[in-house]
């Protein structure tokens, strides 16, 4: 596939997996390390910041949620000439389109052999594949996930999960047919809480033409421990040199095998007025602050220092000088994000 | 009395009485005409002072009576003033605190000691705000210029209440210069009442003129008044003062209010309308505002205003903003961001045109472009710019 590659570096104990996905943008390559994840967008923005703000952060790629541009069909944005890209101003990012909120999975409806139902502000809307696909043609984003059937029942029958598999799969191969040259497909892997049919779902996956795979933990209604359990019989059955994605996991994810995660998570303590102060250190342990600090706290009021003293912060790289390189970046873009939005939504 | 400031009048229109000033102050110049936006609580509501500096502001308005609540005056003694608490290294202007007493609060009760007004606290005690202790209020907050407590009516209020808040305004005016603790780094300015009266205006000017405060600032109005009224009582107020002081009106901010009293002499205002306007989704143009809330945007792919070189503009479309405006806070930011933008670069090229000795010109062309037809022009404005040898119809 053109301008689109993904390199596994290195394996260890196969679970941890270090790579390079490679895309081009802009007429330049860019490189996007993996582990990774993918920064969370409301309607196409990350919250809170505008372009401006945003480029301060070392951000690569960013989710963006079909859900969220329809209100009204087909999208407005779909009459735009130039892509999405350009439309949302985030030229120079990877963007990873989803039918349905990362962040989120609001049951509304139903869906069907020919549509999914979706939320929007203004109540249940319904979408099909066909439209689905012909709006990433539109829009050209780097890479979709495929549409998936996702239960948002508890307890479903083995008959509903079968069905579930079914329609993803058919849906999957509909979507590879019409999906133009240059948008990678990633294809969704379902099969719920039933062992025999994550195995299918992921083989007949894996056996199509995808880019990669989504694995999405948020119509499990369980654990996190048991969350990981159910992903990693589908890992199992996946080949190692496409990427995954999954959704619903927190870092645990990282010793199943997951390269890149969707993260609602800084954006969800941002809104509680939590400033993020935790580094993860060589040994895997956590420094010795506190996760986050609430800044709604009245303690803070008198507390002149900033959220993560950096003076702080050059004493805990010295000392160990050993530092998980991905790590400390990604704390530091959520410790940025959370600064910018924590002073905004103060604001308000 | 004492001055932190210098002010130089380096350009004059040569048919009204529109001129441009540097003005000097502790934290920087100021050119003026200027427009300052108002950041309330010690930040422009979605706009990093990054990125407020890089519009090119130059001075930002502060609300004394909501830094006092929060963070309070102790905890701004501590940090060392509102610049450092918000991280903002050009000028700020701070309020007295006593028009919040009295348009925000229930009850507020004004003695020749000062405004009672509830708590906002427990809604039960009473709390009274002095001259004095709105001083020291600014003194801790620092402000480049702080203004003095005055006596506020309503500006639609008449009979003996108006001459009664004149004259004690000019009492608190000398208490609040005796209590003036940082005359070195903080210009108090005198501030003239007397409602819609104009011999009572007249008696206010030239009692605070003697009082030599480094300022003077026209209060009182834009409560509702009859906009033909309001502009006499600025022209009979930018005639009375000395021409060697900045002239502030209080509370103007829509474009054609900037303009007109540009030519009647005003040197700067403050308004929060473009900002809290932009949180409803309405972006200011030369053309006049858009409601981008309406359905209307929602396919429209071009930028808020063409030749605009803000962020909003240079990244977006209306279609985009539509789609976040009043959903996301961005939406509200960018638009935020761009009529701030719009205010300073209107008050921008009224300088130039002053500079330019073309204003009359510059006049016409910007009501032409924001009102559309001259049956549209204000008449209030008319007559107003008629009186500085301006005719918009001709």
């Amino acid at each position: 596939m053109s301008g689109f590659s993904f390199n596994l570096l290195k394996t260890i104990d196969p679970r941890f997996r270090l790579g390079k996905l490679i895309f081009s943008r802009n007429k330049h390559e860019k490189i996007l390390d993996t582990p990774n994840w993918f920064v969370y967008t409301m309607r196409g923005s990350v919250p809170h910041l505008t372009p401006d703000n945003l480029q301060t952060i070392p951000v690569d790629a960013l989710g963006i949620t079909l859900e969220h541009f329809l209100e009204a069909q087909p999208p407005p944005s779909t009459h735009f000439v130039g892509g999405i890209h350009k439309f949302l101003n985030l030229e120079d990012y990877l963007l990873f389109f989803d039918v349905r909120d990362s962040g989120k999975l609001q049951h509304i409806s139903f869906n069907t052999d020919k549509f999914v139902s979706v939320v929007t502000d203004q109540g249940c809307r319904k979408v099909t594949p066909e439209e689905y696909v012909r709006y990433m043609n539109i829009y050209n984003p780097d890479i979709f996930a495929s549409m998936a059937d996702l239960i948002s029942v508890k307890n479903p029958s083995l008959k509903r999960v079968k069905k579930s598999v079914d329609r993803t799969l058919n849906w999957l191969d509909e979507t590879l047919e019409k999906t133009e040259e240059g948008i990678h497909v990633f294809g969704v892997v379902t099969g719920h809480d039933r062992h025999e049919e994550r195995v299918r779902s992921a083989q007949e996956t894996a056996s199509r033409n995808v880019a990669g795979f989504v694995l999405n933990g948020l119509d499990l209604d369980m654990t996190s421990k048991e969350r990981l359990d159910l992903m990693k019989i589908s890992l199992n059955h996946l080949p190692k040199n496409k990427p995954r994605v999954a959704y619903g996991l927190g870092a645990p994810g990282l010793t199943i095998g997951i390269d890149i995660f969707d993260t609602s998570y800084p954006s969800e303590e941002t809104s509680l007025g939590h400033g993020l102060t935790f580094l993860i250190l060589e040994n895997g342990i956590q420094n010795e602050q506190e996760k986050f600090i609430n800044l709604w706290d009245n303690k803070y009021r008198t507390d002149f220092r900033p959220i993560l003293d950096g003076s702080e912060l050059i004493k805990q790289l010295t000392s160990t000088s050993k530092i998980k390189r991905p790590s400390y970046k990604t704390i530091i873009n959520w410790v940025n994000t959370s600064w910018n939005a924590v002073d905004m939504g103060l604001i308000q | 009395m004492k001055s932190a400031l210098t002010w130089e009048i380096i350009a004059k229109c040569s048919t009204s009485k529109a001129r441009v000033g540097k003005l000097i102050l502790p934290h920087g110049p100021v050119d003026t005409p200027v427009f300052m936006p108002v950041g309330t609580q010690g930040t422009l509501k979605g706009i990093t002072p990054k990125q407020l500096e890089e519009l090119g502001c130059q001075i930002m308005l502060n609300n004394t009576y909501h830094l006092g609540l929060k963070p309070s005056q102790e905890l701004l003694e501590q940090i060392g003033g509102s610049h450092n608490f918000q991280n903002w290294n050009r000028n700020l202007l701070t309020d007295s605190g006593g028009f919040q007493m009295v348009s925000l609060l229930k009850l507020a009760k004004i003695t020749e000691q000062g405004v009672e007004f509830q708590s906002p606290h427990d809604n039960e005690s009473t709390m009274l705000l002095t001259p004095e202790h709105s001083i020291s209020l600014q003194n801790s907050i620092g402000a480049d210029i702080i203004m003095q407590l005055d006596d506020v009516v309503s500006s639609v209020t008449t009979g003996p209440r108006v001459e009664e808040a004149m004259d004690r305004s000019i009492r608190w005016l000398d208490r609040c210069i005796s209590a003036h603790k940082k005359p070195d780094s903080q210009n108090l300015f005198a501030i003239i009442q007397g409602g819609l009266d104009m011999d009572l205006r007249k008696k206010c000017v030239e009692e605070m003129v003697l009082r030599d405060t480094p300022g003077y600032a026209i209060g009182g109005l834009s409560g509702g008044e009859e906009k033909d009224i309001f502009w006499r009582v600025v022209t009979l107020c930018t005639d009375l003062l000395p021409k060697n002081k900045p002239i502030y009106c209080m509370g103007i901010g829509y474009t054609e209010d900037l303009v007109v009293c540009s030519a009647l002499g005003v040197d700067m205002y403050d308004c929060v309308f473009p900002t809290r306007t932009a949180r409803f989704g309405n972006a200011l143009t030369s053309k006049g505002s858009l409601n981008l809330k309406s359905v209307k945007f929602s396919k429209d792919f071009q930028p808020i205003e063409k030749d605009c070189d803000c962020v909003a503009c240079k990244s977006y479309t209306r279609s985009y903003i539509h789609l976040q405006t009043t959903k996301e806070t961005v939406g509200c930011h960018l638009i935020s961001l761009h009529n701030v933008a719009y205010q300073l670069r209107l008050m921008r090229n009224i300088r130039q045109a002053i500079i330019e000795d073309r204003f009359p010109s510059f006049v016409k062309q910007t009501f032409k472009d924001f009102f559309g037809s001259e049956e549209k022009y204000p008449v209030w404005a008319i007559n107003a710019l008629k009186s500085v040898n301006i005719d918009l119809l001709s």
